[in-house]
């Protein structure tokens, strides 16, 4: 085996290879990576983003990763409990040890306010408020045997997000950006596209302890898209143009002190690389994310221009462009799915604002030939119970969290749709079949997408460090 | 065994990349597993060099039944029995590795899985060898992978025909000496771990350095004049490099204040340090060394860094980031406690149990705010407890967090390593990680009560104005008002700032302290009594699954390392003062780590963020080891010897010759082959300035820095976009972070900011300051694109850029002048002749553009609007910056020159 000369390492001075982690911007890699051949001789292979053949043979070469923050429920979706119905107001006694203040008191069980039915040859069944992705039935896997650890919003977001509850760690996306690089060296290659922030904040997509440009850039849907890239009102490009001839200039000036085989001299080539790089990004960033010139029927499909699905819309059709641009991973944040107040309203609204922009988004993919190499999960941070304990002393149709069952589901990257993996029990409350803990469900992600978590790892703090924390099983019925 | 291809799962699980997944994946220094044997340690270089053939010398076939008791059953049950045995429910592929005969009846592949006397044609063993085409690699993480010499003992068992003796022959067995821990390797002493074969496994001597007391080093005799440099000296011989020059009298003043103070030193500082070396005056470094520790920013600096290690924020983390009001307090503590020199073995004391020793009266009374405040520094991690959390966790969640940033900070130890199990490495029993948990059980959150010093007070009235402001918002926030839930929250917590209390612990019984509530006063006294929580030693880390009880008491390795020189304290199992005796034990001048740890982080912030142990926050096994392992003991002990005295190791550190070296060297090709990485100290090694430094800088060349010291932090101006942007909370959007009014608010010095865990500068993160959940060792220094795009475009040094030219038109006259008193501020220096033809045809060529094109009206009254809606009057009262319409022609001009300035190489470096 060539051992590379990799970062996992306990003994770090900094190195070459640590500066050279130093270098990349998450942006604009290659550039770089040419001004600084010399420097890295001996370390030729190990830019963090330049790509990477994977682990595994797989075929998602991709992933989009529509994240429901708040916990939809999956009882409401894709898992009908036709047995609620029959149960409806019936006292629920929660059995725990660790229960939240939550999830005390009196405890009744609610039933969906939705209708069911099934669509596609799979006969997958969707609630009513899911008419367009039940178009899209044959291409889902709903997968209903997960399980979390936590009932806390922030814990779970991170838990799900990162693979630790309490944040500083990886996320998902720079794990994969790590293991796999990425294939447009002038674009992001792990994006976020936030509504708010989440719940446990940017720290959703921090790259922990692994190197900076793995972390994930939130690209804005209004104004400019990454912070600070539009040149200020009344500069002109001529006038950047000067700015940047006159800062080399004196750079150069100043970098010839340093014999060009003085171990600081790479830095400070690539320093000023990096302004050229940043010129040219200007140009090309914004050009990606402008939508306006998508035709009406892709900007149709994905409901834009209409409400309520024109914000969430537009943010699934820049996935899609951004996947088809080379970017490893895409992830999609919306929020208010956290329905304690009741099902129909909040979940009404919610479902509205994705169903045709998730529908679209596959169709999409798929017409495109993108769908096989791209792996598309969509899922909240856990799922919710079928009961619901009072609020503001009142008995309403919502539900509580619930870290024992949820559904996720999955699309394109090879997983072979039309079917369900996993059940829970009759009334959504627990898992029954096919039951992993998120850490399997983590280590089934990276599998699909070409990596084994036990290879992907990084040394920090006096050991090896992995998505899962402490490594994990596949979920070998998710992988066909 | 697992054949390759069995199931379509394995199939994925291959690595059909073979091992070229150079440069990004694999672990792929393959570290001798934490079960290897002491033998292995000896060979493992060799072996893995690949100049040994794996095959190791061969055991006498009647040492097979010896070797499987003491080598290779261990290995079975650690590395197979997990998926192979323990769960006879669910063996993984049908393969039952608890008997012989399981072994020899093999699973799903139905083959057996050894062949007595024939290991090339056993599964087991080319399984283990994770090279074979046909058996899958085992165990399959790679992290679990058998080293060279355990992979040998399950060779030699099977060629010893696999014997495997009854139970009665394996205790007779393991009565007699194991003769493959003969060599090498020792035993240590510590309260034991899970099993007795962690409890007597051996170490490698010398990964176990840090574990030793210090060394009694004497001062190479090599004609050094500075004990230092006579360390450094010794390992340059031995590399055969030549140290650079001295550096010239402006890098040095340049470099020396920077890093000091954080601060750029100014002009007429250069100039007279210049000055006093070229009249030869000798003691100029010295007393320029001695002026620099005596500044308050000397304090402020020595803070920034020291708040790196404890990851301090004034914001709570996690879903509502609720404001710590009172943490400022702590900030400043740290500031005054490096600006005073507190002795470092005090300081700790204080941390730690500040209130322990007003209690046990060691102090006079006047000093007990100062106690009170240090103790912050147990609650500074993320915490929150919410109606949606189970208390027991939450509590979990804090004694986790305490017991780690104690280990992290004062140790260098990282403590949830053996949180869910015995170290996989170190010498540290799961059971040591329990009982240092009962040490904080008794401690209780609340906001206690503390006079403030006269400095405090001075710093809380100079903020009078905003002191007020707050008071009116938050008793006029309400729903009423259309200030939602979460704003009102926010708001009501804000004139707690102002308050004389300290976020704190105290010893009592359990007690359940939310976070939602924005005020938690302490029982009284008389309440404090009672049973104090009882800590078990919790399996794998859960609180579902404790064990035995635990009594509070410190790791048991250091003393079981001492020689009977440093015996383990008796913590009385009382309420009150175990922290006071945790602290008092790792103040000790015979602790082995504390000195050498807080040593190794001074040594690394003066040099350039390269320490001698690279890994500051972790000196166990798998830390790296010193690169001046001399030096580094020397230094511990002449830290004790010298009262523990942080600015005497700075002193001593500084005036080193090896700190006052050249950038550059004569022999750049022999220095970039030798050592590129610069660790033998041939020249100062490079460093940018950290993100708070660079924006100090730019704030004090600007003329705009605020020097106030202390007080409620100020609200920064940031990325107008980021500033406002809103956040989800549990109780509706709120709008968390807004800059402050004035622009002297704003612009105080970067360590007095407001440090939000949910919403941080994105100018600071993208200039690598750390994020502060977890404590930071040492910063990254990352050249990224974004820098550039801020760097050009943003508000932030644009603004700076325009004040600095500001000023600069205000008191000059013509262009050349004006670009020179532009270089001196910046660099200390005038610029050469093709520098100043350069800027000059810039400016000339931007005054024209100017002329050319009007400035743009600024959008800051339109941003500073949505603030109004949750705080009223907020965009009447915002006082912005300078803006260019504001500015000439010709001073936008020479702003857009003094922003290519503050570009440049030369700036962002430190000389």
């Amino acid at each position: 085996m060539s051992r590379a000369k990799f970062p996992c390492g306990q003994t770090s001075w900094i190195s070459r290879r640590e500066m050279f982690h130093g270098l990349g911007a998450g942006l604009g890699m290659v550039a770089l990576n040419a001004i600084l051949q010399d420097e890295l001789r001996a370390d030729a292979a190990s830019d963090p983003l330049a790509p990477r053949p994977a682990h595994l043979p797989a075929k998602a070469k991709s992933c989009i990763f529509l994240f429901m923050e708040g916990g939809p429920s999956h009882i409401d979706t894709f898992d009908p409990k036709p047995k609620l119905k029959e149960m409806e107001g019936q006292e629920f006694v929660r059995q725990g040890k660790f229960v939240s203040g939550m999830a005390g008191g009196k405890r009744y069980f609610v039933p969906s306010p939705f209708e069911f039915a099934q669509h596609g040859q799979s006969g997958l069944w969707f609630c009513d408020r899911l008419s367009h992705l039940a178009k899209m039935a044959d291409e889902l896997c709903i997968y209903r045997g997960l399980t979390v650890d936590s009932v806390n919003h922030p814990e779970a977001c991170l838990h799900f997000n990162t693979g630790s509850r309490f944040g500083g760690e990886p996320a998902i996306g720079s794990w994969v950006t790590y293991g796999l690089g990425t294939e447009n060296q002038n674009l992001p290659a792990f994006v976020v596209l936030p509504e708010a922030a989440p719940q446990g904040g940017p720290a959703n997509w921090s790259s922990g302890y692994l190197p900076a440009q793995l972390q994930g850039t939130p690209l804005r849907s209004q104004g400019a898209p990454i912070l600070d890239l539009e040149p200020r009102a009344g500069v002109t490009s001529e006038s950047q143009r000067r700015m940047l001839d006159t800062l080399g200039g004196l750079d150069a000036e100043f970098q010839k002190q340093f014999d060009t085989d003085h171990p600081y001299a790479g830095k400070l080539r690539a320093r000023i690389e990096s302004y050229e790089l940043a010129f040219r990004m200007q140009a090309s960033v914004p050009d990606l994310v402008n939508l306006d010139n998508e035709p009406e029927y892709i900007r149709e499909l994905y409901g834009i221009g209409k409400e309520p699905t024109d914000s969430y819309g537009r943010k699934c059709l820049l996935a899609r462009k951004l996947i088809e641009a080379g970017t490893r991973f895409v992830q999609v944040i919306k929020g208010d799915w956290d329905a304690h107040d009741g099902i129909a309203d909040n979940h009404g609204k919610a479902l509205a604002v994705v169903d045709k922009p998730v529908a679209g988004l596959l169709a999409d993919l798929k017409q495109r030939g993108l769908l096989d190499s791209t792996l598309v999960v969509c899922c909240g941070e856990f799922g919710r119970s079928p009961d619901n304990g009072m609020r503001s002393g009142k008995v309403v149709p919502g539900r509580d969290h619930n870290p024992e069952a949820m559904n996720v589901m999955l699309a394109g990257g090879g997983v072979q749709g039309g079917r369900y993996v996993g059940a829970t029990d009759d009334v959504g409350g627990k898992a029954v079949e096919c039951v992993h803990h998120l850490r399997d469900f983590h280590v089934t992600m990276l599998c699909l997408l070409g990596l084994d978590d036990n290879k992907l790892t990084y040394f920090h703090s006096g050991r090896f460090k992995q998505l899962s924390q402490i490594g994990g099983q596949p979920i070998a019925e998710l992988i066909s | 065994m697992m054949r390759k291809g069995d199931n379509q799962t394995m199939r994925l699980l291959e690595n059909q990349t073979g091992s070229a997944v150079a440069g990004g994946v694999s672990p792929s220094r393959c570290f001798p597993s934490w079960l290897r044997s002491p033998i292995s340690l000896s060979l493992y270089v060799l072996v893995s060099l690949g100049s040994l053939p794996l095959a190791l010398p061969l055991a006498a076939a009647e040492d097979g039944e010896a070797l499987f008791a003491r080598r290779v059953q261990p290995l079975l049950k650690e590395k197979c029995l997990a998926c192979h045995g323990d769960d006879e429910a669910k063996l993984n592929g049908d393969l039952d590795m608890r008997t012989l005969s399981g072994l020899l009846k093999g699973g799903e592949s139905e083959q057996p899985a050894i062949v007595p006397g024939k290991p090339g044609e056993s599964p087991l063993y080319l399984s283990v060898l994770r090279t074979h085409d046909e058996w899958q690699a085992m165990p399959p993480k790679d992290n679990d992978k058998l080293d060279a010499i355990q992979t040998a003992y399950i060779k030699d068992w099977i060629s010893a025909g696999a014997p495997w003796p009854d139970a009665a022959r394996m205790a007779e067995l393991l009565k007699q000496p194991d003769k493959w821990s003969s060599e090498k390797g020792v035993v240590v002493k510590t309260s034991g771990g899970l099993s007795t074969d962690w409890t007597e496994r051996r170490y490698a001597e010398e990964d176990l350095w840090a574990y030793k007391p210090l060394a009694q080093v004497n001062v190479p005799e090599n004609g050094e004049s500075h004990p230092i440099d006579a360390f450094i000296a010794d390992k340059l011989a031995t590399q055969k490099l030549s140290p650079a020059l001295e550096a010239d009298a402006r890098s040095l003043v340049r470099r020396l204040t920077l890093d000091m103070t954080g601060l750029p030193a100014t002009a007429d500082e250069v100039e007279k340090f210049q000055e006093e070396c070229r009249e030869g005056n000798r003691n100029a470094y010295e007393r320029l060394v001695h002026r620099l520790l005596e500044s308050q920013h000397y304090g402020e600096q020595m803070a920034r860094r020291w708040l790196d290690v404890v990851r301090y924020a004034d914001t709570a983390g996690f879903a509502n980031d609720f404001e710590r009001p009172n943490a400022w307090r702590y900030r400043d503590y740290v500031v005054r406690s490096f600006n005073q020199d507190k002795p470092f073995d005090q300081f700790i004391k204080e941390q730690i149990a500040g209130d322990e020793i007003i209690a046990s009266k060691e102090k006079e009374a006047t000093a007990s705010s100062d106690l009170l405040v240090a103790t912050t520094f147990l609650r500074l991690g993320p915490w929150e407890h919410t109606s949606m959390a189970v208390a027991a966790e939450t509590r979990q969640q804090w004694l986790d967090d305490v017991v780690n940033a104690v280990g992290n900070s004062f140790l260098g130890l990282e403590m949830s390593c053996f949180r869910c199990h015995d170290h996989k490495f170190d010498p540290l029993p799961t059971r040591d990680y329990y009982s240092m948990q009962a040490i904080f059980a008794p401690a209780q959150f609340a906001d206690l009560e503390a006079p403030f010093l006269p400095e405090e007070e001075k710093a809380v009235a100079q903020l009078k104005t905003a002191q007020e402001r707050t008071k009116k918002l938050a008793e006029n926030s309400s729903e009423k008002k259309g200030v939602n839930k979460a704003a009102q929250r926010r708001m009501e917590r804000w004139p707690k700032a102002y308050e004389p209390l300290v976020m704190g612990v105290y010893d009592g019984p359990p007690r359940n302290s939310g976070s939602e509530k924005p005020s938690n006063p302490p029982p009284a006294v008389d309440k404090r009594k009672g049973d104090v929580m009882t800590v078990n030693l919790l399996r794998r880390g859960s609180l579902a699954d404790p064990a035995e009880e635990v009594q509070p008491a410190v790791l048991s390795i250091i003393s079981g390392f001492s020689s009977g020189t440093f015996e383990t304290p008796e913590i009385a199992p009382s309420l009150d003062r175990r922290r006071l005796a945790l602290a008092s034990w790792i103040a000790d001048s015979r602790h082995p780590l504390t000195a050498r740890v807080i040593v190794n982080r001074v040594w690394g912030w003066h040099f350039g963020g390269h320490p001698l142990v690279t890994t500051p926050n972790n000196f166990g096994v798998k830390g790296s080891k010193p690169t001046h392992p001399e030096l580094l003991d020397w230094l511990a002990g002449w830290f004790i010897d010298n009262g523990w005295s942080i600015k005497k190791l700075d002193e001593l550190i500084v005036t080193s010759a090896a700190y006052r070296r050249s950038l550059h060297h004569p022999q750049p090709e022999q220095l970039a082959k030798v050592d590129p990485e610069g660790k033998w100290l041939a020249t100062f090694p490079m460093r940018r300035l950290t993100a708070e430094e660079l924006r100090d800088a730019m704030l004090m060349v600007s003329g705009e820095l605020n020097f106030q010291p202390g007080g409620p932090p100020a609200r920064q101006q940031m990325n107008w976009d980021a500033a406002l942007a809103p956040v989800r909370l549990m109780s509706g959007i709120d709008i968390p972070y807004r800059p402050a009014l004035t622009p002297a608010e704003r612009n105080r010095r970067s360590v007095y900011t407001f440090q939000m865990r949910s919403r941080r500068d994105p100018w600071m993160e993208v200039f690598d300051q750390p994020p502060n959940e977890l404590s930071c060792e040492r910063r990254n220094e990352s050249i990224v694109v974004p820098q550039a795009f801020t760097m050009m475009n943003g508000d932030f040094p644009n603004d700076r850029a325009l004040a600095f030219a500001t000023n600069l038109s205000h008191e000059q006259s013509d262009d050349g002048t004006r670009i020179g008193s532009a270089y001196l501020a910046i660099y200390g220096r005038q610029p050469s002749t093709h520098e100043l033809e350069r800027c000059r045809a810039y400016l000339a060529a931007q005054l024209e553009h100017h002329r050319q094109y009007p400035p743009a009206k600024s959008s800051i009254r339109d941003q500073v609007a949505a603030v109004s809606k949750i705080e009223p009057d907020y965009a009447a009262d915002y006082i912005p910056d300078l803006q260019p319409e504001d500015a000439s022609a010709q001073t936008r001009a020479l702003a857009d020159l003094c922003l290519v300035l503050f570009n440049t190489s030369e700036f962002l470096y430190l000389p």
